[in-house]
Order: structure tokens, then C-alpha cells, then sequence
């Protein structure tokens, strides 16, 4: 299958489960938090018996998947900001009951898509570990054999780009 | 800042961090360094020392958020959103009313439409397979339209009720009352079928029954062309729903009007024995089902005889499957009648 066409495909499940997931979670208990791990997963097992995925491994998955997931989420918060500044004539019907909790993390999410690709710049390898870690829920030894580093390196690399990313992230 | 700033600062982030937490401020006060670098070292040394929010709290709360703050809707003229009635992964459904006639109607939204182009192809399949039907046991597309902001929605027939299975269950309906709901919901598949349409994901939840007890099959997001049929794309599979698929899209293999007829077999089972064959999370097809409990022969060979692990033995067409029924029911509602 064309590399596009995976993309695509793995770009509409992930979308799709973690709006569905969101929603399953939502209902349950509104304080609960999701969790990617478990979603990334999740989106795995469900393609995996598929056969045009035989080919793909549970990490080339996870990295896809990661990536999507970034990308989603960057698109959809766009989208909302856009919409809150009303460019094609919205009427806004009342079925959410926390618009400033949306607003705070859109920009939040699409400052840190900003300042990811600056680290990007200085080290595209520490984009890549905040990517599969906080995108993808990689954990640590997952992140290493994607990369082919040692675990150490990932560690380090995590830890620092956290500190940075945050640092920025209140600064800006 | 310069990839080689950059690694600097590392390099003395990650020796501050090996000594005692009291220790740090003094050692970078002694390192002699461009204070630029010293600057960065120290902000990201106090934001090691604190919890951070955004990654702890992590990407859930994150997408929870953006995906769900913010339901802004346009104008559905002519119709005025009067509920929410669904909301799944594709779309939004809300109950409307006609502006003019006051006529009700289930207005589906794909929400986020940008997002790619095989969402849209699948919301606009659906539609497409709507139009070209109109029966009595298939809700109906009222008219397909697009927002100012390319967000494609329709209107299409609102089925107050319950699904089929619930249905019964809610009424304590007797077999001859479900085997009549059964033979309403084999005309509609059928009726799909002569029209070149399998529709792949016939299941009690797509399967209505208004309060006024009569059948609607909806929800054709999935349905395919007869001729177009394409044998184990991912696209046949992604959607279907594991617990009512039959053993052809578990293994990816080429669907047909047989794998409609083996969900009507399985809807059959739910109906005579109010439970499912198999473990409904299976990944894997299993043997042959097991004999439905507590039911006369005659239908239960007509239920296992639909959902028969190869297709080729299943019922040849709709039609076949209803010959067989038919015997059956006759002699059931004389018999009650007697």
C-alpha cells in the first residue's frame, strides 16, 4: 500500500479513536483524564489483524500513529482558534460547558507544536523523543529501539527537552 | 539560540543535576560562562525542580479539551437543531425540527471534515447509498447539503424507537412478532441488494423500531457498491464492528451479499435466544456456531445455515433466505390462530 495511503488511514483512526475514546472517558467520569499509551494501543490491536498491515510493526505503527496524533491535534486546535475568532459566520449552540479549558489548551498545544519544531532545529533527535513519548505514549525503552539509542540517551533527552519546552512555554 | 548554545546548556543542565539539589545554584554561579547560556541552565533547572503540568497531565487532558470545547455549529437551513442526539467518531447527530413544516428529522454533521480525505469519502458514501434508496424499511435521506465552511451534513428520516433486539426484549415480544420485525428488516437487505448495494454492517444497533413497530434500517456508512467490491482493503475492515462481523472481515477476505446474510443470521440468533453466538470482543473467526438454545429446528437450521463460516453455503440471496422462512411462519400463525 502507498506510504500516503497508510498515513492516511492510520491519521483517521487515531483521530477518530481518541475522539471516541475522549467521549467513552468523558462519560465515565468528566475528571478522568485520557491516556495515549492506551489509545495508541488500542489503535494497534485494531489494525493488526488486518492484512495490509501484516507488514507493519508495533513500533513503525507507534511512530505513525505519534505523528498523527501531533498532527490532529495541531489541525483540530487551528480550527478552534479560527472558529473563536469567527471567520465564517458561526452560531454557537450551547453543549459545552468549558469553553475557557478548550481556549487555554489550544494555545497551549499550539505553542508547544511551535516550540517543538525550534528544538527540532537545535536537535531534530530530542523532537523526535517528545514526539514518541508525549504524542505516541512510547515509553522509554520503546523510544530507544525506535531511534536506535540507548535508553540512557533517551532519558537525558526527555528530561532536558522538558525543561526547555516548559521554560519556553511560560515565557511565551 | 545555536545548536551548539544548545548543547552547552545540556551539558550543564544535566552536571547540575547530578550533584544535591542545594548544591546547583552555586555551581552554575561558578561556571564560567556566556550568561545567555547561564540564563537558559538556570530557568530550566527550576522547571526540572516543579512538576510539569502540561507533560504530567499529559496529552489526554490536552485532547480531551480541544476536541471537545467549543461545539460550534452553523445554521442547518432549513432545519433547527433541536438535540444532540449521538456523537461518534465520524460525526454528530442531532435531532431537528423544519423551520416551515415542523417535521422532524436526524441531521448528521461530519465534524472536522479536513481532516482527511477518506472521512469525507465515507461520509459521502453514505449519503450516496441513501439517495438511491426509498422503502419503507430504510430511513430516508432528506436532502444532502454543504456549509459555508465546506462542512458537508444531511437530513435523513428520525427513527423514534428502539433497535430491534431492545425492542423486543422492552415488549417481551413472542417469536412470531419477532419473526415478522425480522422478515420487514430481510425485505429492506434485500432491497439494498437489488439496488447493487451490500451494506456490511447490518447489526441490532443499526436496526430501529419506531414506536409505532416499524422497522428501519439505518446507517449505510459502510456500504459498498456491488461491482465495486474490493477484496481485503483496510477500508472494508476499519469500520466494521467486531461483534457482529461475519468471519470474512475478521480475515479481511472480500465481502459480499453474503456478509449481509450472515448478519441477518446472527440478528435471527439475537432474536430467538436474546444473545449472541459468540464471545463479541473475538478477533479471530471461530468453527460453526453453535446451535441456537431452546429453538425449533426448523430455524435453527435457517439461522446456522446464514451464518455459515464459508460463504458459499450460506443462503445464495435474501430471497432464498426468506423461501425458508416463510414455510416456517405460515405454520406458526395458523397454528396460533387455531
Amino acid at each position: 500500500m502507498e506510504q500516503k495511503t497508510v498515513i492516511d488511514d492510520l491519521f483517521v483512526l487515531a483521530y477518530e479513536e481518541l475522539r471516541r475514546l475522549a467521549l467513552a472517558v468523558r462519560r465515565n467520569d468528566p475528571s478522568e483524564t485520557l491516556n495515549p499509551t492506551a489509545l495508541v494501543h488500542e489503535a494497534f490491536m485494531k489494525l493488526s489483524g488486518s492484512n495490509s498491515f501484516e507488514a507493519t510493526s508495533p513500533l513503525y505503527f507507534k511512530r505513525v500513529a505519534a505523528r498523527a496524533m501531533r498532527q490532529v491535534l495541531v489541525e483540530a486546535a487551528r480550527r478552534r482558534q479560527a472558529e473563536k475568532r469567527g471567520g465564517v459566520g458561526f452560531v454557537r449552540i450551547s453543549l459545552d460547558d468549558w469553553p475557557e479549558v478548550a481556549s487555554t489548551s489550544n494555545e497551549e498545544l499550539l505553542t508547544l507544536d511551535v516550540t517543538l519544531r525550534e528544538l527540532a532545529q537545535l536537535n531534530p533527535r530530542q523532537e523526535q523523543v517528545v514526539e514518541a513519548r508525549f504524542f505516541g505514549g512510547l515509553d522509554v525503552a520503546e523510544t530507544a529501539a525506535l531511534l536506535n539509542i540507548s535508553e540512557e540517551t533517551v532519558a537525558r533527552d526527555w528530561r532536558a527537552a522538558k525543561a526547555w519546552l516548559s521554560s519556553e512555554l511560560r515565557r511565551r | 539560540m545555536k545548536p551548539e548554545h544548545w548543547e552547552r546548556i545540556q551539558a550543564l543542565f544535566h552536571r547540575a543535576l547530578s550533584l544535591p539539589e542545594a548544591e546547583r545554584a552555586d555551581f552554575v554561579a561558578s561556571v564560567d560562562e556566556e550568561a545567555e547560556v547561564l540564563t537558559e541552565v538556570k530557568m530550566m533547572l527550576s522547571e526540572d525542580a516543579r512538576p510539569a503540568e502540561l507533560f504530567n497531565s499529559g496529552l489526554g487532558q490536552i485532547a480531551n479539551a480541544i476536541l471537545h470545547g467549543g461545539v460550534e455549529q452553523q445554521k442547518f437551513h432549513p432545519y433547527r437543531l433541536v438535540k444532540l442526539l449521538g456523537e461518534g467518531g465520524m460525526g454528530v447527530v442531532y435531532l431537528a425540527e423544519h423551520e416551515e413544516t415542523g417535521t422532524q428529522a436526524a441531521v448528521k454533521v461530519l465534524r472536522d471534515s479536513w481532516i482527511s480525505p477518506a472521512r469525507r469519502e465515507r461520509f459521502q458514501r453514505e449519503q450516496d447509498s441513501l439517495a438511491g434508496l426509498i422503502h419503507p424499511h430504510i430511513a430516508r435521506l432528506y436532502g444532502a447539503h454543504v456549509a459555508p465552511d465546506e462542512t458537508p451534513w444531511f437530513a435523513m428520516e428520525y427513527v423514534d424507537g428502539l433497535s430491534i433486539t431492545r425492542h423486543c426484549r422492552h415488549h417481551h415480544l413472542d417469536t412470531l412478532s419477532r419473526l415478522s420485525l425480522f422478515h420487514s428488516l430481510c425485505e429492506a437487505v434485500e432491497y439494498a441488494h437489488e439496488n447493487q448495494l451490500i451494506h456490511r454492517d447490518v447489526k441490532p444497533s443499526n436496526v430501529m423500531v419506531s414506536t409505532d413497530g416499524v422497522v428501519k434500517l439505518l446507517d449505510f456508512g459502510i456500504a459498498k457498491q456491488i461491482d465495486l467490491s474490493q477484496p481485503g482493503s483496510i477500508d472494508a475492515q476499519r469500520w466494521m464492528t467486531r461483534s457482529h462481523a461475519a468471519p470474512e472481515q475478521l480475515l479481511g477476505e472480500p465481502t459480499g451479499v453474503f456478509t449481509d446474510i450472515y448478519a441477518l443470521g446472527l440478528i435471527l440468533y439475537e432474536l430467538l435466544t436474546d444473545r449472541l453466538p459468540f464471545d463479541p470482543s473475538r478477533r479471530v473467526p471461530e468453527g460453526e456456531p453453535p446451535t441456537p438454545p431452546s429453538t425449533e429446528e426448523p430455524l435453527s437450521h435457517l439461522c446456522l445455515t446464514a451464518m455459515h463460516r464459508e460463504p458459499e453455503q450460506r443462503f445464495s440471496s435474501v430471497s432464498r433466505l426468506l423461501e425458508a422462512l416463510e414455510p416456517y411462519r405460515q405454520r406458526r400463525s395458523r397454528a396460533a390462530g387455531a
